[in-house]
C-alpha cells in the first residue's frame, strides 16, 4: 500500500523545517558541537539549538523537556503545512516512535531521588518521563482524539511507524496519521556511548563511504508527517512505499547511513551504481534517523531539478527502503 | 462527540472476513504463574500483596510482586524480559506451536514500560560518584527490547517488532493493533500482550503523583485511596481462525474489536466527561459490529485512584447502564502498568468461555459518584461479548472486545 505525504516537519542539529533543511542540504557540514564528559574528555554531537526550541507554541509545554519540545514543534510545523480543517484535525490518529524516548528527563527524575531523597521524586519529571508523553502533549495541541500510540524499537522505530499508520488508514480507525519520529541526547547516555566506544574520534559521520568505517556522531532530532490514503488529497507533498521487494530503479538513492549498525562495506553492490547522497551528518547518528532522511528526501522534490523517484535506502538490520515519489 | 466526525461503524473490520482467534495464553502474575494458577488466584479471595519500602521506610506501600527466583534479573536479562518470556511460552505451548517457522511471518507486540527505559538507581548513583559508566546495565536495556528478545528466545520467522510504549494501556494496544494486523495480512501469527516489572523508579514516581495507597487497594470503593502497583506479562497467541482450524485447533475466544483514541486533554488526569475513553469503546463497539446491549462484562481498568475509576465507573455506565457487570482485577494483580492489558485480556478471556468472572476484590462500600456496582463475589455471566478497558497516562484509552464461539468450555 502506498501513502501519500500532505505535510512535514523537521528540527535538527541544522535548525527548524524543511527550508532550512534544504539549506543545509545544499551547503558544507558544518563542525559537530563538542559535548563535555566527566574527566575532561569531549565527544563530538549534533544537538538542536536551545534557540530552535523557542516557541510561544511551547509555552504549555514549559516544564517539558528537549524531547516533548522538538516532537511538539516538528508535529506543529506538520500539521501548519497540510492545513487541515478543524474536523479532520480531531479524528487524526497519532503515531510516535523513538528509539529511548525521553531518557534525560527519566535520569533526571533518577537524580532527583538520589539528591533529595527516595520519597522526594518530582512529579514533573516522572510524568514526563514516560514515553507517551510526547504523543500526549501533541494531541492537546492539535485537538486530535484519533487513535493513539507510541511504538519503541532501537534499529528501525520509523518503519514501526509506518506500518501502524498503514493499519490504521487501511483499516479505516482514521483519515490522517500524524507518525512522529523523535529521539534526544541525554548527559548519562552520551557517557554510555562514550563508554562503547561509539563515537567518531574525529567528529566527522562519513556517511555514504562504500569502504571503511563511517563513524558516529551522536544526535537528535524529530520529524513528522501527516499521512494519508493514496489519491486522497490532492495537496500531497510525496508518496511512500516500503513493502515490496522489488521497487524498481530510483533515479537517486538517499542513504540514511549513521553509523549505528554497519559500515559501508556492506552497501548491496546495486548502490554502486546509481546516484547517492548522504546527510546524516547534518543530523548525526541516532534511532529515528531514517525521519530525518525521509524528510532530506521529500526536500530533494523541492529543488530546481527534482528527481521522480528517491530511495531511502537504510542501513538498519532487516529494513526495507523506502521508495518516495513526488 | 465535541462536534467529531461520526465513526463509521463496521469499517475497520472490512479487511478480512476470518475471524482472529486467541489460541493461546500465557499469564504470570501475582495471582498465580500460569493461566490456569491465576484463574484459580482470581477466586482466592485472600490477597498476596506484600510490603514495599522501596520508597522509604516512612512511606511502606502493598505491592503485588511475583514470588519466583526464576524471574530474577541476570546480568544479561531485565527481570520484565524474563516474565515476557515466561508468558510468551506458554502461551506458543498452549497453542500447540512447538515450531514457528512454519509461519510465513510471526508479530511481536508488546507493551511496555519498564523495559522501555534505563531504570537502575544504582547505576546511576555509581555513575554520578565515579563518572563512569558499570557494565551491566547498559547492555541489558540496549538488549532488552521487549519484541525483539522474545523473537530471538523463540526463534519466530521475521514480522513486526513492536514494544508499545502507551504507559497503563500498552498491552491492550499491542493486542489491538496485533489484532489488526493479522486481520489485514502484516503477519499470519502474532504473540501481543505486555509485561512490566515492580520497579523503585515506577513506585517513587506514583508516590510522586499522590497516587499510591497505603492499603491493598479498593476500585471502585467509595473509601478507595490509590493504586497498588504490581508485575508480570499476558500474552496471547492471534491467528487467523481458518488458519488455526487447518492446524486442528477449535478456538474457544476470538478478538472482536479495538478502539484507541486520545483524550487530548492532560498529563495525569483523565478527561472529566471521559471523552476518550468513551471514543476508545463505541470504536471497539463499531469494529466489532455490534452494540453495547452485547456486552456480557466489563474487565475494567479500575486503579482505584480517586479520578480514575470516578470517571471510568461514569463512562461506562453511560455507554452499557448502570446494571453493567463491571470487575476490576487490580485487587488481585496490583497495577502492572504496560503489561497488566495483557493480563486482563486473559482474565477476560478465561471469564467469557468459562462463564463467570471473579469477585472486585476491594470493593465494598458503593461510591454516590460511580453508577457501577461491581461484583463482591464470583459471579456468573453470560453471554458472547466482554470488553476489557485501560487507561493510561497521556490521556491514551484503548477497548479491546473478545468474543466467545458457541457454549463457552474450560480454557486450560
Amino acid at each position: 500500500m502506498k501513502l501519500d505525504i500532505i505535510g512535514a516537519g523537521v528540527i535538527g542539529a541544522f535548525g527548524r523545517g524543511r527550508e532550512r533543511l534544504a539549506e543545509a542540504m545544499a551547503g558544507p557540514i558544518p563542525p559537530p558541537a563538542a559535548h563535555a564528559l566527566p574527566g575532561g574528555a569531549t565527544l563530538p554531537v549534533r544537538r538542536v539549538a536551545d534557540a530552535a526550541l523557542q516557541d510561544p507554541a511551547l509555552n504549555p509545554a514549559r516544564r517539558a523537556g528537549r524531547f516533548i519540545k522538538m516532537a511538539m514543534l516538528a508535529a506543529a510545523d506538520c500539521l501548519r503545512a497540510a492545513a487541515l480543517a478543524d474536523a479532520d484535525r480531531q479524528r487524526v490518529g497519532l503515531a510516535l516512535v523513538t528509539g529511548m524516548g525521553a531518557h534525560e528527563t527519566n535520569f533526571g527524575f533518577v537524580d532527583g531521588l538520589l539528591d533529595f531523597g527516595m520519597n522526594q521524586g518530582s512529579p514533573t519529571h516522572f510524568s514526563h518521563s514516560v514515553h507517551n508523553a510526547a504523543t500526549s502533549y501533541i494531541a492537546a495541541m492539535s485537538g486530535s482524539h484519533g487513535p493513539t500510540l507510541t511504538v519503541t524499537h532501537f534499529s528501525s522505530p520509523l518503519h514501526q511507524g509506518l506500518d501502524a499508520a498503514r493499519l490504521w488508514l487501511s483499516g479505516g480507525a482514521c483519515d490522517h496519521v500524524l507518525l512522529s519520529a523523535v529521539d534526544e541526547l541525554g548527559g548519562l547516555m552520551l557517557a554510555i556511548y562514550a563508554s562503547r566506544g561509539m563515537a567518531a574520534s574525529d567528529g566527522v559521520l562519513r556517511g555514504g563511504a562504500f569502504d571503511g568505517p563511517i563513524g558516529i556522531v551522536p544526535g537528535e532530532g524529530a520529524a513528522s508527517f501527516l499521512l494519508t490514503r493514496e489519491g486522497t488529497c490532492d495537496r500531497r507533498i510525496g508518496s511512500i512505499r516500503w513493502d515490496e521487494p522489488s521497487q524498481g530503479t530510483p533515479d537517486l538513492v538517499v542513504l540514511d547511513h549513521d553509523g549505528l549498525w554497519s559500515d559501508g562495506a556492506r552497501y548491496p553492490d546495486a548502490l554502486r551504481d546509481v546516484p547517492t547522497a548522504c546527510h546524516n551528518g547534518l543530523w548525526g547518528s541516532f534511532p529515528c534517523g531514517t525521519g530525518m532522511a525521509l524528510a532530506a528526501g521529500l526536500a530533494l522534490f523541492s529543488g530546481a531539478r527534482p528527481p521522480r523517484s528517491i530511495l531511502c535506502h537504510t542501513h538498519r538490520p532487516g529494513v526495507p527502503g523506502l521508495m518516495v515519489t513526488p | 462527540v465535541n462536534g467529531a466526525r461520526r465513526e463509521s461503524p463496521g469499517a475497520i473490520g472490512s479487511a478480512m472476513t476470518d475471524l482472529v482467534a486467541i489460541t493461546g495464553m500465557g499469564c504470570i502474575s501475582a495471582a498465580g504463574k500460569t493461566v490456569a494458577a491465576n484463574a484459580a488466584g482470581l477466586r482466592n479471595p485472600n490477597r498476596t500483596c506484600v510490603l514495599s519500602t522501596a520508597v522509604g521506610p516512612a512511606n511502606p506501600y502493598p505491592v503485588f510482586s511475583v514470588a519466583d527466583p526464576e524471574m530474577a534479573a541476570t546480568p544479561d536479562e531485565m527481570r520484565v524480559a524474563r516474565f515476557a518470556i515466561k508468558a510468551a511460552g506458554e502461551a506458543l505451548a498452549s497453542a500447540g506451536i512447538d515450531d514457528p517457522s512454519r509461519f510465513t511471518r510471526v508479530g511481536v507486540f508488546m507493551g511496555s514500560t519498564t523495559s522501555c527505559q534505563l531504570n537502575d538507581i544504582e547505576f546511576q548513583r555509581a555513575y554520578r560518584q565515579s563518572g563512569k559508566v558499570g557494565p551491566y546495565s547498559p547492555e541489558r536495556y540496549f538488549s532488552g527490547h521487549l519484541a525483539e528478545r522474545v523473537a530471538r528466545r523463540f526463534a519466530l520467522p521475521a514480522g513486526p517488532r513492536w514494544v508499545v510504549a502507551n504507559a497503563c494501556a500498552s498491552a491492550t494496544d499491542s493486542i489491538g493493533m496485533a489484532w489488526d494486523a493479522i486481520r489485514q495480512g502484516l503477519c499470519d501469527l502474532a504473540l501481543a500482550g505486555g509485561a512490566d516489572e515492580l520497579s523503585p523508579v515506577s513506585l517513587c514516581g506514583f508516590h510522586s503523583l499522590g497516587v499510591v495507597s497505603p492499603a491493598p487497594c479498593r476500585p471502585f470503593d467509595r473509601d478507595r485511596s490509590g493504586l497498588n502497583l504490581g508485575e508480570g506479562a499476558g500474552v496471547l497467541v492471534l491467528e487467523p481462525s481458518s488458519a488455526a482450524a487447518r492446524r486442528g485447533r477449535i478456538p474457544a475466544v476470538f478478538v472482536a474489536g479495538y478502539g484507541s483514541a486520545g483524550d487530548g486533554h492532560h498529563m495525569t488526569a483523565p478527561h472529566p466527561d471521559g471523552l476518550g475513553l468513551e471514543l476508545a469503546i463505541r470504536r471497539a463497539l463499531a469494529a466489532a459490529g455490534i452494540s453495547p446491549s452485547d456486552i456480557a462484562f466489563v474487565n475494567a481498568h479500575g486503579t482505584a485512584t480517586r479520578d480514575n475509576d470516578r470517571i471510568e465507573g461514569r463512562t461506562l455506565a453511560k455507554i452499557f447502564g448502570d446494571s453493567i457487570l463491571a470487575v476490576s482485577t487490580k485487587g488481585y494483580t496490583g497495577h502492572a502498568l504496560g503489561g497488566v492489558g495483557g493480563m486482563e485480556a486473559v482474565f477476560t478471556a478465561i471469564g467469557l468461555s468459562e462463564g463467570w468472572i471473579p469477585a472486585s476484590i476491594g470493593f465494598e462500600n458503593a461510591d454516590p459518584d460511580i453508577p457501577l456496582r461491581p461484583p463482591v463475589k464470583p459471579t456468573p455471566v453470560s453471554g458472547r461479548y466482554a470488553i476489557s478497558t485501560s487507561l493510561a497516562f497521556g490521556g491514551g484509552n484503548a477497548a479491546l472486545i473478545l468474543r466467545r464461539d458457541g457454549e463457552g468450555k474450560a480454557l486450560q
